[in-house]
């Protein structure tokens, strides 16, 4: 069985959470497990098992970090320069986006047309805000096979690093 | 010396509507393709992704002949060039990132990569905003059959910049005023126009703050309200009644100050057909003049002559002129005239003499 952080190595690790109604498990290889503070410090084991995708999820969290996930463009430099770094900031800081303008009075009631859509066309930036929506969701229900799934599919996407485009 | 096939030829040498008081006009339209992050953040190897894709997209239409270059590319002499002609900013032509699509005659132009992946402006000699939008919007219309544009069901077209979020569109226009100048008008005229949600400013200015020959530029601010049609319509009003207000003033001084305003014009006149060495501050002063001369209908010389002669007094184009040793004015130029300085403010002069002279009815 192969690891569920890495996906490569055997996993030697296996891990079972047991809540109210439900179990979860995690199979991690010795590396990760050392990684996440898992193997040769007892002092740790208290970590639940939603901390171990902690660090993946953490850019989808607008909340925590304030931080854009595709271009890592911060609230506080939009604020101070206006200007946003991609497309995903105008749905990630909305609300924030919005208060600006208003009080810059920049008007944001366009009612023009839109550029059409492309037949199928899929938005990679997009694609990825989904998928980390959906990791976040997976992590939060501790359907932690799922997550391991959404997250190989975001390390493909990115090229191997999830700070790609940054 | 660049070759001569990549300097943009004249569209502003064309006559254009209410070309008695407006120099040109101005329409840009800013894009992002939907699947980069936004320049300020694009590597090198995405910025030439996007160069490829849009310049692909440019030229899939049957008929468009565009040339782009990258910036690393580009001469120095042409950088100035196409700053000075409003295509593509100093900075960013020292960008690599960035890149130039550009039509035969400069009328149509593409920059990629300077704040936003794509920014379409298209230039008319004149004021004519439908016509001039008409070629921003056919470009933009060949590149959206090939790429998806980043777009917001609430915002519109998304930018880099919160002023051009929604249609993408800024409109200008330079405006030549001097009636409202001289009768005392022009800053009510400003601030009515400020005050309407417009920017205005000189178009030529000197380090002091001065602007030379009553030359203003006037745009809108940001692209957030209503659809592009009125964001045109509305400042295609604002400008039409500028220009009207400019034509009231010059008829009332005619009738009221004639000998003043044939004093100011056959002063310039004089100047400009004596004249050894001009410089370029001067150029503008005279050419403004000479064009109330000529709308006064005081100085016989043609209306398309006069105003293309603000892109070409200017050190850039010189530069080129003076560097191309076959080029026929060059050749004019007197063996004492050593000075790089005085060899610059000579061909200006030739320049000036050449336009009066090939544009006396």
């Amino acid at each position: 069985m192969k690891c569920d952080i890495c996906g490569i190595r055997d996993a030697v690790f296996f891990i079972q959470q047991v809540s109210e109604n439900t179990a979860n498990e995690l199979h991690l290889c010795r590396e990760c497990a050392e990684e996440k503070g898992l193997a040769g410090r007892g002092n740790q084991l208290r970590l639940s098992l939603a901390g171990l995708l902690t660090d993946i999820i953490q850019d989808g969290l607008p909340s925590v970090a304030e931080k854009c996930s595709v271009c890592g463009i911060t609230l506080a430099d939009i604020k101070k320069n206006k200007c946003v770094g991609c497309a995903a900031c105008y749905q990630k800081f909305r609300s924030e986006i919005i208060a600006i303008m208003d009080k810059e009075e920049l008007p944001h009631s366009y009612s023009g047309t839109r550029p059409q859509l492309l037949a199928g066309f899929r938005s990679i930036l997009s694609e990825r805000e989904n998928l980390k929506r959906e990791l976040s969701q997976a992590v939060a229900r501790e359907d932690y096979e799922t997550a391991a799934q959404l997250r190989d599919r975001l390390h493909c996407m990115t090229g191997g690093t999830d700070d790609a485009q940054s | 010396m660049p070759s001569p096939d990549v300097i943009p030829r004249s569209w502003f040498a064309a006559n254009g509507e209410n070309s008695d008081v407006a120099v040109s006009s101005r329409v840009r339209l800013a894009r992002n393709l939907a699947d980069f992050v936004f320049p300020r953040f694009l590597t090198q190897e995405d910025a030439e992704r996007v160069h490829a894709l849009v310049y692909d997209a440019c030229t899939a239409k049957k008929g468009n002949s565009f040339r782009f270059t990258a910036s690393a590319g580009i001469e120095q002499v042409m950088r100035s060039l196409l700053a000075e002609r409003g295509i593509i900013s100093p900075e960013d032509a020292a960008d690599p990132r960035c890149g130039v699509i550009l039509n035969d005659t400069g009328s149509v132009s593409c920059i990629l990569n300077s704040g936003d992946h794509v920014r379409i402006s298209s230039f008319l000699a004149g004021f004519d905003m439908s016509s001039c939008a008409k070629l921003a919007f056919e470009l933009d219309e060949t590149m959206q059959k090939r790429i998806q544009f980043a777009a917001d069901g609430e915002f519109g077209y998304l930018t880099s910049s919160f002023k051009d979020v929604g249609s993408g569109l800024k409109a200008s226009v330079i405006l030549h005023l001097p009636a409202l100048s001289i009768t005392g008008m022009l800053d009510r005229v400003i601030r009515n126009l400020m005050s309407a949600g417009f920017a205005v400013s000189g178009f030529y200015n000197t380090k002091d703050g001065n602007t030379l020959g009553a030359f203003f530029q006037i745009s809108t601010i940001n692209s957030g309200t209503g659809s592009a049609e009125e964001q045109l319509s509305t400042f295609s009003d604002a400008v039409m009644r500028v220009i009207s207000t400019e034509r009231a003033s010059l008829h009332e001084l005619a009738v009221v100050k004639p000998t003043v305003l044939a004093d100011m014009a056959y002063r310039a006149w004089a100047i400009a057909q004596n004249a050894r060495f001009i410089s370029l501050k001067e150029s503008v002063e005279i050419i403004s003049r000479l064009k109330l001369g000529v709308n006064a209908g005081i100085l016989p010389i043609e209306h398309d002559r006069l105003y293309p002669l603000l892109y070409t007094v200017k050190n850039a184009y010189i530069q080129i002129r003076l560097s191309d040793p076959s080029d026929v004015l060059s050749q004019q130029i007197e063996s004492d005239v050593s000075d790089d300085e005085q060899k610059n403010n000579r061909m200006r002069a030739l320049l000036i003499q050449q336009a009066i002279a090939a544009g006396q009815g």
